[in-house]
């Protein structure tokens, strides 16, 4: 039966080769579509390791832009900023932190460890950061003033950090493979959170480092560029009013921009799914389109093979035989289109400029692909296909 | 010609189901397409402040270098005002910081704005519309005045409808006075728009006046007559004369080119210069074009499969001595009728599409329009759509052989 199915479909080569081409290209376009879709859902389901309700960062700003001349005074400031914000009637905690959850700015890192390259995300933080995150300590504990008089500067790392580092998360009291900001001094591991996302839920996944900011001018962080601070849960503007005139009294020459972190949840989700929505309505639209030229096209060949499907009725063929064989003619054509698709998809892997889209991703979004595009060629063979059971052996052989 | 004409209306009518599969691919092709061009010219048409984008040069971003550390970003104000002034062949210039959000407390509301500092000639080089007030001058430049211009929406958060000139509000801990009000910029116009504009000076601290790389861009408008590659190599000249106070750094580097040339150039891969647009033109050629390819193929396949309607007739024109060119032509202007149709059916959901947008503060302040240009695109692409899903078939049917044709055969 293939066989012969396959001879039919050699006979039409040239037309078919068309056919192919469009739904593989068809297989292609609702690849990158799942792939996406299918990224983000897994980022999604991942832990995040921080709380974003009730939480809000304050990004500070120095109009001078270059590096402060005065670390020592800035140093200072900052933390009296802190001070002051955590007297704030209202305000539940408030620590330093440089890259807050959501904000668009980050410190990446590479460090050789072991001859592998371990990339990863960084930010100094204070103090109470990780009661005001609520983040999961799994080993050791967060910054605390005892740090201060250490001849070396504590870190803390996310698990996974902590896993290409030492390949434990039972590490602390070990040294940092590497350092961080130029630091004078050894960078010491105390403490190893959970996976901790900066990005967000639709982020990739990745590594981790909290460097300690103790409030003194040490290592170049003089200060930490925003604070983070938990509020209770409804608090009204006029909180943040209160807390911002606040820290104005003590910095006048620095400018504070209060943001949620809810809010800046919800910009990161708006960037990262308007696109994908409107890929996923173009490509949705693409595939109508496609559908309905199939339909025509296929109309049309049946048409044109009205003697030949006729002929095979007069010799004794079933009407569901004869629409099994359109049918089957169909399927094998998008079986090969399919085939080429899933070839030039399955290289993704093998190529690693997507080394971000793990293999699985990859047979996932071609599983989708293959049963969206099996899905459409049947619902548009289903018409043209049920035309032939009408054919009258004797009036298609007529038909001239 | 006219005769070709009434064919192809005639054929477009006898098949219906054809001719809407057709039509919906042609039109939903078009429209995708249309949308992204009136979204880039949007960005970049003459229009809005920006009103005279060939006569104006902007310098946008700089680059520190040395042998271990590189600084980029904006353009610094200490790079701007050590190159721009007095420059030979621009009538005038000025230097802008990029809009910065800031938050204000307004009788118990947040008001967030995008606060953009200027000089006073950023409101000569760029013209915007005035619905009340006017700019503030040089003067208030010169003498930090507390001043400001709002847009329309800045100016109905703080004051609500009606007059606000003269009146007083806080931004950022300080009180200023709106002295103009002017129509909302679109945000897609990074050079201009801005909720709130006020002079440069009125700065907290004065350090910005130093840096070279930091967060200011300059634009020049050109002289009439003047020669925009004079200029801007005049200001590279200028930018090798700035001395660099900072000895992790040896070069210095930025450019003078116009708005389009100066985005492009941050898309494009480094090493490619900024004074070919042309690059990034083809790329976006390219882009169209791939996402014809599954609508054109789609039409092709369907064209294709349709040669059999047409056999009897073209065996009979073939008998009658018509030659394979009259046929392809014949066959191609059916096909570009059908495309022009769907691309009248395309250019009215744009113009739904378009206001969606708008009304949906996606963008804020969208003024997304189907004007001229844009319509302009879209006769061009709808040709081109048009000879792209319409060559093949063309061709095919025109090599029919006549008798086969006459006779229904014509594998």
């Amino acid at each position: 039966m293939i066989r012969h199915l396959l001879k039919l479909a050699w006979h039409r080569k040239r037309s078919n080769a068309l056919l192919l081409v469009e739904i593989a290209a068809s297989f292609l376009v609702v690849f990158a579509v799942a792939a996406a879709a299918l990224y983000v859902g897994s980022n999604w389901r991942r832990p995040l390791g921080f709380d974003w309700r009730d939480t809000w960062s304050i990004l500070i700003t120095d109009e001078r832009m270059e590096h402060s001349q005065e670390p020592e005074n800035d140093a200072r400031l900052g933390a009296r900023l802190l001070d002051e914000v955590r007297a704030v009637p209202g305000v539940v905690a408030a620590a330093g932190m440089d890259s807050p959850p959501y904000v668009d700015w980050t410190n990446t890192n590479n460090f050789d460890v072991n001859g592998r390259t371990v990339q990863f995300m960084s930010s100094g933080a204070t103090v109470d950061a990780d009661r005001v995150l609520a983040l999961r300590l799994i080993a050791g504990r967060w910054f605390s003033r005892e740090d201060d008089a250490q001849p070396w500067q504590a870190v803390v790392l996310d698990r996974d950090l902590a896993n290409e580092f030492f390949g434990t998360v039972q590490c602390v009291g070990r040294t940092v493979p590497g350092t961080i900001n130029e630091a004078e001094h050894e960078q010491r591991v105390v403490g190893v959170i959970e996976e901790f996302r900066k990005d967000g839920e639709l982020a990739a996944p990745g590594n981790f480092l909290f460097w300690y900011v103790s409030g003194e001018a040490r290592s170049g962080a003089a200060r930490t560029n925003a604070l983070v601070v938990r509020v209770p849960p409804g608090s009204a503007v006029a909180l943040e009013e209160a807390v911002v005139a606040r820290l104005r009294a003590v910095a006048p020459q620095w400018s504070f921009d209060v943001r949620p972190l809810d809010q800046l949840r919800a910009s990161r989700f708006r960037m990262v799914c308007t696109p994908i929505l409107v890929l996923g309505v173009i490509a949705a639209f693409l595939l109508l389109m496609v559908g309905l030229g199939l339909i025509g096209v296929l109309w049309q060949n049946v048409a044109r093979r009205t003697r030949e499907l006729g002929l095979r009725r007069a010799m004794g063929a079933t009407r569901m035989g004869i629409c099994r064989q359109v049918l089957a003619e169909l399927l094998l054509i998008i079986a090969m289109a399919v085939f080429v698709g899933t070839v030039l998809v399955v290289q993704l892997p093998l190529f690693d400029v997507f080394d971000l889209l793990p293999s699985t991703l990859v047979w996932g979004a071609a599983l989708l692909a293959v049963v969206v595009i099996l899905g459409i060629g049947l619902a548009a063979g289903l018409y043209p296909s049920w035309i032939t059971t009408r054919i009258h052996p004797a009036d298609a052989l007529h038909h001239d | 010609m006219c005769s070709t004409l009434k064919i192809a209306l005639k054929v477009l009518l006898r098949r219906k189901f054809f001719t809407f599969v057709s039509l919906f691919a042609v039109a939903f092709t078009l429209l995708v397409l249309l949308v992204s061009v009136a979204m880039l010219d949007d960005v970049f048409g003459p229009q809005g402040p920006e009103d005279r984008p060939d006569r104006t040069l902007v310098v946008l971003k700089a680059e520190l270098s040395g042998e271990h550390s590189r600084r980029n970003g904006w353009a610094g104000y200490g790079l701007l005002s050590r190159t721009l002034p007095e420059m030979p062949g621009v009538e005038r210039s000025t230097i802008f910081a990029m809009p910065r959000k800031l938050t204000t407390y307004h009788e118990g509301r947040k008001i967030t704005c995008f606060t953009r500092r200027t000089d006073g000639e950023f409101w000569k080089v760029f013209r915007f519309d005035f619905v009340e007030g006017q700019p503030y001058g040089d003067d208030a430049e010169a003498q930090a005045l507390p001043v400001a211009v709002l847009n329309e929406s800045a100016r109905d958060r703080f004051f609500g409808p009606g007059s606000a000139v003269g009146k007083t509000f806080e931004l950022d801990g300080r009180r200023l006075r709106v002295v103009g009000v002017v129509r909302n910029v679109p945000s897609l116009r990074f050079l201009t728009f801005a909720d709130v504009w006020l002079p440069t000076s009125l700065s907290r601290s004065d350090g910005y006046k130093k840096s070279l790389v930091g967060d200011f861009a300059g634009a020049m408008l050109l002289a009439p007559g003047a020669r925009a590659a004079d200029v801007s190599g005049e200001f590279a000249r200028r930018v090798g004369t700035v001395p660099i106070d900072d000895d992790r750094f040896k070069t210095l580097s930025a450019s003078a080119s116009t708005l389009f040339s100066a985005v492009a150039s941050f898309f494009v891969f480094e090493g490619l210069d900024s004074k070919r647009p042309g690059v990034i033109v083809g790329v976006l050629w390219l882009l169209a074009i791939l996402f014809m390819g599954l609508p054109a193929l789609n039409l092709v396949n369907l064209n294709l499969s349709r040669i059999l309607e047409r056999a009897s007739e073209i065996g009979v024109r073939k008998s009658f001595g018509a030659t394979s060119g009259a046929l392809v032509r014949q066959f191609l202007v059916e096909n570009i009728v059908l495309a022009g149709l769907g691309g009248v059916v395309a250019a009215v959901l744009t113009a739904i599409v378009l206001a969606v947008l708008n009304r949906s503060g996606l963008v804020p302040y969208a003024t997304f329009t189907l004007n001229l240009r844009v319509l302009g695109w879209g006769v061009l692409l709808t040709l081109v759509f048009g000879i792209v899903s319409g060559v093949l078939p063309a061709w095919r049917m025109s090599r029919l052989h006549p008798v086969g044709a006459l006779q229904g055969r014509f594998e």
